[in-house]
């Protein structure tokens, strides 16, 4: 090794990126313009505690995040963990043969109609979601940890007319090292409340597609904007997983929107594409079908998504994010991932609806007293 | 410190330091929410100046890290970098020159590193920042970031090893340039 390689790396910077490029008056003025609005603390806080934040900003931009905002920690540290927990992440495993034919548009209509057979759930007025997230911290790791400890962190999130608020818990109900908002309330519902409303969800397919494409304010309208075209077929997919993700949705619903899917998987598209991964048991020990998404084009490495549904239900059980350092094809993304390369598994435990908040003593209404500013570290 | 006093020093220091918090945002989860990251960062570090250390920069951009991470999510994160590391790679941008394949080089190797890697050699190679500043940013000793950064910078002369031969074999072809990406920030 020598520094011939950094001075490589050096020289190669985009121009773009140039810290010494010039700032566009207009950008200053409003940026500097927007933090000044905001209150400034008026005296240095002790280190461990939190820093006061407004929490309707945050808690908007993490609306389409629901229960899974979760600030990634750097910290390896599997020791909370009990013997009952595996130290090293166990990889999805599959059972695809590669002689079977990838056909992700029929295995997603075939969810869809297993849906559409479902009992109607209940809707509202809060709604609750829950989800395990089985991280892979893999910021310092010479400190004598495995690389692949993973680091197990509980969100719960509930979202009624009113208000919202979640927390993140470790397992032994400690908030997670590096999580600086490891609770948050909002007295008021997310920006984009009335558009994910799954009781005003349309069931017709093009009526769906316009509502998922055309969400109001919300953190999913601004990422549509800025990532391109938001009209594209890997948009209706990326919102619609979003929402099955977080809503309890009535069947009629779920069923459309796997049709979407499959209708908007089988275009093709220079961006994704989908593998159909057959039966998987994801690390929970639960049995679903798995599809993937795939950053085109395809070579080494690449980046999988895999999404895991109910086969019986076709709802999103889960979500896992994937390095793979292999060659990534259709057929060797089943086989080719080593599990240091995993990220992030994603298990939804819960979405339904309950009939209050947990810290309001009633239906959602407004607290007898004005929320407390939150905390922040 | 006065309120007027407050705007003067935290002004003085956005004007200082703006453009390299957004490129060290850029660069790691795409210029298409840095500004966004960016914004919100400096509105924490208004909200936080008391806490302010001087020099500001390490400080500023570990707050630009935590606002990433909580605004969003590894998907969308890992959207935008795409679309940043395609820019990188993309003649028909602003850095067409007769390097281009070296640039396509090293920036292809670069795309195929782990998301850690890919921050540690940019923090030191792109935004200047030593290693003690570095190891600040990533919440780390400096003795941890040395390590991180001696096995980063082997794994990217491996890449880069790997990358030379497909790279060049790539350049006719516009659409096969684009490396896949390792994922987004973490």
């Amino acid at each position: 090794m020598n520094s011939d390689v950094m001075d490589r790396l050096a020289n190669a910077r985009p121009s773009h990126l140039d810290p010494g490029q010039l700032l566009d008056p207009a950008t200053r003025d409003r940026e500097l313009a927007t933090a000044f609005a905001s209150p400034r603390a008026v005296r240095p806080r002790r280190r461990w505690r939190f820093l006061t934040l407004a929490v309707g900003g945050p808690l908007a931009a993490t609306a389409t995040a629901a229960a899974v905002a979760i600030a990634a920690t750097a910290v390896p540290q599997p020791a909370h963990l009990g013997p009952g927990h595996p130290r090293l992440i166990a990889a999805l495993t599959y059972d695809r043969s590669p002689a079977r034919s990838p056909d992700v548009a029929a295995v997603l209509r075939g969810l869809a109609a297993r849906a559409a057979a479902q009992p109607a759930p209940a809707l509202g007025p809060v709604e609750y979601v829950k989800a395990v997230i089985w991280g892979l911290p893999i910021g310092d790791v010479p400190r004598g940890l495995d690389y692949r400890a993973h680091d197990l962190r509980i969100a719960q999130e509930w979202r009624g007319p009113r208000s919202a608020g979640f927390t993140i818990r470790r397992p032994d109900g400690q908030a997670p090292s590096g999580v600086p908002f490891p609770a948050q309330r909002a007295p008021t519902p997310p920006a984009d409340w009335a558009w994910r409303n799954p009781a005003t969800l349309p069931s017709g397919r093009a009526a769906l597609q316009r509502r998922l494409l055309a969400p109001p304010g919300s953190a999913v309208e601004r990422l549509s904007r800025l990532l391109g075209n938001p009209r594209s077929y890997p948009t209706v997919v990326r919102v619609a997983l979003t929402l099955m993700e977080t809503e309890p949705l009535p069947p009629d619903v779920r069923a459309s929107m796997l049709r979407l899917m499959a209708t908007a998987m089988a275009r093709p598209s220079a961006q994704v594409s989908y593998l159909d991964l057959g039966a998987v048991t994801d690390r929970a020990g639960r049995q679903g079908v798995a599809i993937a998404s795939l950053s085109r084009p395809v070579s080494a490495p690449g980046a999988l998504v895999v999404y895991v549904f109910d086969r019986h239900t076709g709802a999103l059980v889960g979500q896992e994010d994937a390095h793979c350092r292999a060659l990534v094809t259709a057929w060797t993304a089943t086989r080719d991932c080593s599990p240091g390369d995993y990220v992030e598994y994603l298990q939804i435990k819960a979405v339904h609806t309950v009939p209050h908040l947990p810290w309001v003593a009633g239906p959602d209404v407004p607290a007898a007293r004005p929320p407390q500013p939150p905390k922040h570290s | 410190m006065d309120d007027e006093s407050a705007r003067e020093r935290f002004t003085a220091v956005y004007d200082a330091c703006r453009t390299r918090v957004w490129s060290y945002v850029a660069a790691q989860a795409g210029g298409q929410i840095a500004d966004e990251v960016v914004s919100e960062t400096f509105t924490v570090a208004w909200r936080r100046l008391p806490d302010m250390p001087d020099p500001p920069l390490p400080w500023l951009l570990g707050v630009a890290r935590n606002v990433l991470r909580e605004s969003f999510r590894a998907g969308a994160r890992r959207d935008a970098l795409v679309a940043e590391l395609r820019s990188w790679t993309d003649p028909a941008g602003t850095d067409v020159a007769e390097s281009v394949a070296e640039r396509l080089t090293v920036l292809g190797a670069l795309a195929t590193l782990s998301p850690a890697d890919r921050e540690v050699l940019t923090l030191i190679a792109w935004h200047g920042l030593t290693m003690r500043e570095a190891a600040k940013v990533v919440g780390s000793t400096s003795g941890a970031l040395r390590v991180r950064l001696h096995r980063a910078r082997r794994r990217f002369e491996q890449a880069l090893s790997a990358t030379q031969d497909h790279t060049v074999e790539n350049h006719t072809h516009p659409a096969g340039r684009m490396p896949a990406i390792t994922g987004e920030t973490r």
